[in-house]
């Protein structure tokens, strides 16, 4: 393992990402179809404005079809986010994560734009990957 | 550094509450203290379940987002009326205290786990694992 291994290396490119005026049924949609805890939100610029996760969603589950589709992501999402650069290393991510609690984080590059996220698993993977993924019958 | 056992990673003692607890107690450990997860046990220290910031978010009026006075006094009542064992997520996954580090990370990748409750040889409860845990151990030198 080399903690001075860039970011870049490990993060998933091109992520699902929704934008700011999008509806938050969208964001279920993709929650239900995808095995993901976290969107990225982008601008009309493609510049990144947010993060929405299944948490920020649970909270509108009493919410009606309607009501989801007249609800802008905006409204929900955690505003500037943290982010990192592609060239940081997983070190300094792993630290990142560790002080702050994340879950998952954008990378973004200058020009704040959306070039892929990572995620706490991404750093678990890396950290131990010659380990083979175990089944379990519990839930 | 795969053999490691659990007992030495672990968080020993963790926060749980009673089944019979309700839920407005539990959003105040959330409220103040930097956890995710909450394990519900007996009065034998057994895992009954374990609940997670999502499951109290789902409880939540689905105008709280506003952060109008109403929907929080609206919570405020209606998490007194909702016990933990009605929250809860039951059946939980459990590793145990001997168990090392390659057999868990296996487990939490597969899963995509974020906390796990740790069990002694008589089952009791002993500790908590989760993905910070697990990257604190292979990130053990900070780079900041």
């Amino acid at each position: 393992m080399n903690p001075y291994q860039a970011i870049s290396t490990i993060m998933t490119k091109k992520p699902v990402c929704v934008l700011e005026d999008d509806s938050c049924q969208k964001v279920q949609a993709i929650f239900s179809e995808k095995s993901i805890h976290h969107i990225p939100v982008l601008n009309l610029n493609d510049e990144i404005v947010g993060i929405i996760s299944r948490e920020d969603m649970a909270k509108l589950i009493q919410s009606k079809g309607a009501e989801l589709d007249s609800l802008e992501v905006q409204t929900i999402m955690t505003a500037h986010p943290g982010t990192l650069s592609p060239e940081d290393t997983i070190g300094f991510a792993a630290d990142i994560f560790l002080v702050n609690k994340y879950h998952a984080l954008p990378i973004i590059d200058d020009d704040n734009r959306l070039v892929g996220i990572v995620t706490s698993h991404d750093l678990l993977k890396y950290a131990f990957n010659k380990i083979p993924i175990t089944e379990t019958d519990n839930d | 550094m795969y053999n490691i056992k659990l007992s030495e990673i672990m968080t020993p003692n963790p926060i749980t509450v009673r089944p019979m607890d309700t839920m407005d107690g539990v959003k105040k450990i959330f409220d103040t203290k930097n956890i995710h997860h909450i394990i519900v046990v007996d009065e034998n220290n057994t895992v009954l379940g374990i609940i997670g910031k999502e499951n109290l978010a789902l409880l939540s009026h689905h105008m709280t987002i506003f952060n109008r006075q109403k929907e929080a006094k609206f919570n405020d009542y209606h998490l007194k009326t909702i016990y933990a064992k009605e929250a809860m997520t039951k059946h939980v996954a459990t590793l145990h205290d001997t168990d090392t580090i390659g057999v868990a990370v296996g487990i939490f990748r597969e899963n995509l786990f974020h906390a796990l409750p740790i069990l002694n040889n008589e089952q009791k409860l002993v500790g908590i694992l989760t993905t910070y845990d697990l990257l604190n151990f292979a990130f053990k030198e900070p780079t900041l």
